[in-house]
């Protein structure tokens, strides 16, 4: 005999108090969506209108303003009277390697990190949207994630953000992907696979145990990673290290297909080349993913088979691969139709219709300036935003005209770039231009 | 009492699913990958870890009882599901799954005296207090060992 009251309590209804559309998104993950950028995490709020600001995260230059990395707030407002027009600066003291970060899945905060200190500075966008504020920083990075080092991506999960490591305390790149609560603390540390130690992953043979992006398709309940090199290599000069044939061993050429509630590896592909940024396509029948790989300036495509198998090949190349144009960033359209690769050395974007993933055809290419790196789209694709550093010890010499360092904004119609401001971030005294965010006052009201 | 159809035609499988005497083992995956179904870690083989407290809400019961979500916590397993009635895709299945755990935990009377299982909807506009009692009662039509078990 139990002595137990029902067990199965279907009685409760929430009356208020609790975020009703951020549960709603939390449960549902990809939610319909009318405009934002579209290389963002499922998890995220949407913006439903034109994007109204884009945050910046800048690499400070010694002797150039005041030396500091800064959040950087650009007015992309139409018809604003400070449209184009930096409006707001925040430095965060001193250089971090500003790199890359990323926006919490209810969009109020942004995380951007620095990849020599492992500082991670969180502002609030949320407030103002047109001034955001330092409201934390987190500096037991390295200590509180077990020894992991170089926080890279910041990736929105429900109430989580999921940052991917590439190095560790000891400058190699061997990394990790660490959780932390929206609130900042740590929550768990998961260590990419190796041939050493798979934990279970098939294909172990390939697994480097280097990090770089990772991105979640929460309907099939994978996470892809990918693969970069250490503090050891990304903190030296570029010329350096290609001039070094042990250093250039230390770079990453695999991909992991992770189970993604488990947190477990389950298939690591080999995919060489440092395949760097990752993205999955959108459609519901879409269950595929992108990356480029920068060493040898390849398109792969990770898809899931018939058999529901995952496999990864190469589907293109970007440029002449023996010219090492550098592919770095890529951004995917919404509708799964178009995706632009920059690459870095050649300063070039190009666009390519994806509608059959298995054979892109290049549609477009321009040089965006003497070098590119990062590029953001509006969810309607009409707007693309570029700018230009990769790191500070690999970006060409800002004392040439290749190394100038901006931001880049356009309209796209399909066909061409049409510029529609610019802004020069040696000559307003910023730095180096990388990670974008967009921002937007309707998100709040 | 307006429930989704899906919901209804899943919870109408739910007799021989939970009576069958076997562990719920998933079957063999083959085809065409469809939305939401894919395989699954073994269990006891992974961690979740906590995240972070739960925010103390305040909520209605099904009885339209005002209480505190903080209150129904100490002392038991909890899984807990957000939902709305109206919800036609990710809700049912969440609702199927809660079935299911009703049925596992009813062979395990160790476990069905520390489990609850919860519902939580998020769209109290239409979710009424009455509404979510039968939404609940409908759910337990298959009337599982759980219920006759308790007194």
């Amino acid at each position: 005999m139990l002595h137990c009251p029902d067990p199965v309590a279907w009685r409760l209804r929430l009356a208020a108090g609790l975020p009703a559309a951020a549960l709603a998104s939390a449960l549902i993950g990809a939610a319909p969506a009318a405009a934002d950028e579209t290389c963002q995490s499922p998890y995220m709020a949407k913006i439903t209108g034109e994007e109204e600001y884009v945050y910046i995260w800048t690499l400070g230059v010694e002797g150039l303003g005041d030396g500091s990395d800064k959040l950087v707030t650009v007015d992309a407002r139409s018809g604003s009277p400070t449209f184009g027009r930096v409006i707001d600066v925040d430095s965060v003291g001193g250089r971090h390697e500003a790199h890359h970060g990323g926006l919490t899945d209810d969009r109020r905060h942004y995380w951007v990190q620095g990849l020599d200190s492992s500082m991670i500075f969180v502002f609030d966008i949320a407030s103002d949207p047109a001034n955001p504020k330092l409201v934390k920083t987190i500096d037991d990075f390295v200590e509180a994630s077990g020894g992991v080092a170089g926080p890279h991506g910041a990736y929105a999960l429900p109430g989580r953000m999921l940052i991917s490591g590439l190095s560790n305390k000891d400058g190699t790149g061997r990394t990790a992907l660490v959780e932390y609560s929206n609130e900042g603390d740590h929550i768990a540390t998961h260590w990419m696979p190796t041939a050493e130690e798979p934990r279970g992953a098939a294909g172990a043979e390939h697994a480097d145990g280097y990090g770089y992006d990772a991105r979640v398709l929460p309907r099939r309940n994978v996470m892809l990673t990918s693969s970069f090199t250490g503090w050891n290599n990304y903190m030296r000069p570029l010329g350096e290290v290609v001039n070094d044939p042990e250093a250039m061993k230390a770079f990453g050429g695999s991909m992991v297909l992770w189970d993604f509630h488990a947190r477990q590896p389950r298939q690591v592909f080999s995919v060489p080349g440092v395949p760097l940024e990752v993205r999955w396509a959108w459609g519901e029948d879409h269950n595929y993913a992108f990356t480029t790989t920068a060493l040898t300036s390849e398109i792969w495509l990770v898809h899931e088979d018939g058999n529901q198998e995952w496999r990864a090949e190469k589907v293109g190349t970007v440029g002449d691969p023996a010219q090492l144009p550098l592919p770095v960033d890529i951004s995917l359209s919404a509708d799964d139709s178009t995706l632009i690769v920059d690459s870095f050395m050649d300063g070039m974007t190009r666009i390519y219709d994806v509608t059959d993933p298995f054979q892109p055809k290049l549609i477009h290419e321009e040089k965006i300036g003497g070098q590119v790196n990062m590029v953001s789209q509006s969810w309607d694709g009409k707007r693309l935003y570029y700018t230009s550093s990769l790191l500070a010890n690999w970006d060409k010499d800002i004392t040439t005209p290749d190394g100038e360092q901006f931001l880049r904004a356009y309209a796209w119609d399909g066909k061409a770039l049409t510029p529609r401001f610019e802004i020069d971030f040696l000559a307003e005294g910023l730095g180096r231009p990388h990670l974008m965010r967009f921002g937007s006052t309707a998100l709040y009201r | 009492m307006k429930l989704p159809l899906v919901c209804a035609a899943l919870l109408a499988a739910l007799p021989a699913v939970a009576h069958d005497g076997k562990n719920h083992e998933m079957p063999p995956i083959e085809g065409p990958a469809d939305a939401y179904f894919f395989r699954l870690a073994e269990p006891g083989s992974y961690r979740l870890p906590p995240i972070k407290p739960a925010a103390d809400a305040r909520l209605l019961d099904a009885g339209g009882a005002p209480l505190r979500l903080s209150a129904l916590l100490p002392g038991r397993i909890t899984v807990l599901a957000f939902l709305y009635t109206r919800c036609a895709d990710a809700c049912p299945i969440a609702a199927l799954r809660l079935a299911d755990l009703q049925a596992l935990a009813s062979r395990l009377p160790e476990v069905a005296e520390r489990l609850q299982l919860i519902s939580l909807s998020f769209d109290p506009e239409h979710d009424t207090p009455a509404r979510m009692a039968e939404y609940g009662r409908q759910l337990r039509q298959p009337a599982g060992p759980v219920r006759s078990g308790c007194s």
